[in-house]
């Protein structure tokens, strides 16, 4: 199989093409939406108002999820100490965190001195670190203040696995990276998007793996991470 | 499986439905759980437009419909220029087939799969089997259903619904489970043995919430974290999708996420919101190698061609289900199809056709709630209702039906025939009553008695009724 073919496109197309009774446009003019509301949620909002929102809405969060979520504001100068505390609340255990010099300028280097460094060179042997692995370290890219979600856009260095296998997340959440709402996200997605870049995976998580499945008992970690803590930065 | 659920008659799978109290039950208690849940989040949607919202994400849908052609040709170019391949499939079978030649070409073992009705539609998970593959599904819902012998889900969203936990218990402990029945315990069991699978399938299967045109996005939402970790660690991955879950720009999928997670659960967002563009990046020790995403027809370019195009804008959120006073009763098992609710009423007859399941549009009482509560703005019960038409004009000329109604044309339209047989009711049903009401009631009767007592049959008709009370007699 030949990686990048579009196989049995042309009867496919043009069946549909015959049911709506023309050809397959050239161009199809999107007619936008009738109205926009979805842009007024948290308008004119200033950077320290949506990381508030974000903290209230990760509390709501932390209220259903029955104290698996938690959320701090902090400034940057908390930000090593922290961090430290948080990687042992559940008990110690092996740490794994992304390559990402930013850990570095924030002052984490210490913290993070015994920390499996994802290197995708390694290749299996991230995975498996991230399989045992009580905590993860990671960064949002972009956060979404309705719903306190992080998100993560994939790139070399992340690791995806990394992302979902650790029993007990930290994020630290730099204030600047919050938006209103997913409507915020969509828009940079669209704009990456016409400058041809797709990033393999973008993940919103905005909880802990949880499931409904057994008699609507919710239940916590089926898959995913069991815990989850916010670290908004606010000179972040 | 395929969209049929069993072999058995409609009234059969009514008549066992309905003996399950604990179903029956659980039917009850996740409709209010989950609307209770669901008006709450969506009171704070914006300003608690709901409506509004609700116009917004059928317009994307319509127009989405209206272009299939074009942004399924565009999304397609972008999922190659991403590094996927995409496989157009007429039916299931192609379907089927191209992702089982896949993995045996490829020399796949093991597949993890992460829920996807289509995948159920077209009768994947068998065909895989039968080639020699281990399939594991990872849902924890549907993990338990495929451990209890494939029985088949009977919700949208929670298709595990009618077992309970001491059901459930029983299924693992045939699986080398020895706990209790405690929700927590048997989820810790279910992760214990799915997590290395997903470390060691070689293949990923999942589905496709939405797909979007402009980027070749797949766009996946969940709480559990099952498909992103099948959509993280097996080198080779495909997406099945139904032709019509496509998007044209972010933006309608901001609005169309925004209210599926909102109606399918009552949250304002699941845990989980992935969108994944294809292979990874060069060099990257995890995520898809290869990339696949297999687009299915099977039967909706028919319902394009119809008037019931409209029901192609579903985004499979459940909220139908959730409000429908029929489901709430009988559960999803009596549609038996893998598309149950008002959705499934109107779905399963077009893509399965009416000879198996003619009787499902009588499935409602066209109260118009799902319409209601619908995201993507279906008119189900319009839908529903020009089924009924379709059937009574079909069954118009069928013999049985065309006695009858013909019969009952002609008793409705003489007066003097209405009157007497309105006259005569009561007395004919004298015979079976049984303390004032009739217990054990007989022919068309019988359906109504089985479940309930009938209430005598007043002697007095309603029109006589009113005709005295106008003119100032009885009460
Ligand atoms: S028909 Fe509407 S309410 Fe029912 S599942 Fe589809 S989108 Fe949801």
């Amino acid at each position: 199989m030949k990686k990048g073919q579009i196989l049995n496109r042309e009867s496919f197309i043009s069946n549909l093409s015959n049911i709506l009774g023309r050809e397959m446009p050239k161009e199809v003019v999107h007619p936008g939406l009738s109205s926009k509301p979805h842009l007024e949620i948290y308008k004119g909002y200033t950077q320290a108002q949506l990381a508030e929102e974000f903290h209230k809405n990760a509390q709501v969060n932390k209220a259903g999820s029955g104290g698996k979520i938690d959320s701090l504001i902090i400034e940057k100068k908390d930000l090593a100490n922290t961090v430290a505390e948080k990687l042992v609340e559940h008990g110690t255990g092996p740490i794994i965190a992304w390559n990402d010099e930013r850990f570095a300028e924030w002052g984490l280097n210490e913290v993070l001195k015994d920390a499996y460094v994802w290197t995708d060179k390694k290749g299996r042997e991230n995975v498996d670190k991230a399989l045992e692995a009580s905590y993860g370290v990671c960064i949002s890219d972009i956060s979404l203040a309705e719903t306190a979600s992080y998100t993560v856009i994939d790139k070399l260095g992340k690791g995806r696995s990394s992302n979902f296998l650790p029993l007990n997340y930290v994020c630290i959440v730099p204030q600047s990276t919050i938006v209103p709402r997913l409507t915020q996200a969509m828009q940079k997605l669209h704009e990456m998007s016409k400058e041809g870049i797709n990033p393999a995976a973008i993940n919103f998580i905005c909880g802990s793996s949880s499931s409904s499945d057994i008699e609507l008992n919710k239940v916590w970690g089926v898959h995913g991470p069991i815990r989850l803590t916010y670290l908004i930065v606010s000179d972040l | 499986m395929g969209i049929k659920i069993n072999d058995k008659s409609f009234k059969k799978n009514l008549e066992k439905n309905l003996n399950d109290d604990f179903m029956r039950a659980a039917m009850v208690k996740a409709q209010d759980l989950i609307n209770k849940n669901r008006a709450n989040v969506l009171s704070q949607l914006g300003d608690g437009n709901y409506q509004e919202w609700q116009k917004l994400s059928g317009e994307a849908r319509a127009h989405a419909i209206e272009n299939l052609d074009f942004y399924l040709n565009q999304f397609a170019e972008n999922v190659v220029k991403n590094g996927g391949t995409v496989f157009f499939a007429k039916d299931a079978k192609e379907a089927s087939q191209y992702v089982t030649n896949l993995a045996i070409e490829k020399g796949v073992k093991k597949v993890v799969k992460a829920k996807s009705m289509v995948t159920e539609e077209i009768g994947l998970n068998h065909d895989l089997i039968d080639a020699g593959v281990d399939v594991k599904e990872t849902d924890l819902a549907e993990y338990i259903l495929q451990l209890d012998d494939w029985n088949p889900p009977s919700h949208m969203v929670v298709p595990s619904l009618h077992l309970n936990k001491t059901q459930i218990r029983d299924v693992f402990a045939k699986n080398g489970y020895s706990g209790k029945d405690i929700p927590e315990d048997l989820a810790a069991f279910a992760r214990a043995q799915l997590r290395n699978e997903f470390l060691t399938a070689d293949m990923g299967i999942y589905g496709c919430n939405f797909a979007i045109a402009e980027s070749g996005a797949i766009t996946l939402i969940s709480n559990e974290g099952n498909i992103d970790l099948c959509t993280s660690a097996p080198e080779l991955q495909v997406a099945v999708m139904g032709m019509e879950r496509i998007l044209a720009t972010y933006e309608d999928a901001d609005i169309c996420i925004s209210l599926l997670a909102r109606n399918a659960v009552g949250a304002k967002s699941t845990s989980y919101t992935t969108f994944v563009n294809g292979i990874t990046e060069e060099g990257a020790a995890d995520g898809a190698k290869e990339f696949h995403v297999v687009i299915v027809d099977n039967g909706r370019s028919k319902v394009l061609k119809s008037q019931f195009k409209e029901v192609l804008q579903c985004m499979r959120c459940a909220a139908c289900l959730n409000i429908c006073p029929i489901y709430r009763q009988v559960g999803g098992h009596s549609y038996n199809s893998i598309y149950s609710g008002p959705l499934g009423v109107v779905l399963t007859p077009l893509l399965a056709g009416y000879e198996d399941f003619e009787e499902l549009p009588y499935m409602c009482s066209l109260c118009g709630a799902c319409t209601e509560v619908c995201p993507s703005n279906i008119k189900l019960h319009s839908l529903i209702h020009e089924h009924k038409r379709v059937l009574a004009e079909d069954k118009k000329n069928s013999a049985f039906w065309g006695v009858s109604m013909t019969g009952a044309g002609k008793v409705f339209s003489r007066p003097w025939m209405y009157k007497l047989g309105t006259g005569i009711a009561p007395l004919m049903t004298k015979p079976l009553m049984e303390d004032g009401k009739i217990k054990k009631g007989i022919s068309i009767l019988k359906g109504w008695t089985d479940k309930r007592d009938m209430p005598a049959l007043e002697k007095t008709r309603f029109r006589d009724w009113y005709a005295s009370r106008s003119k100032g007699g009885n009460k």
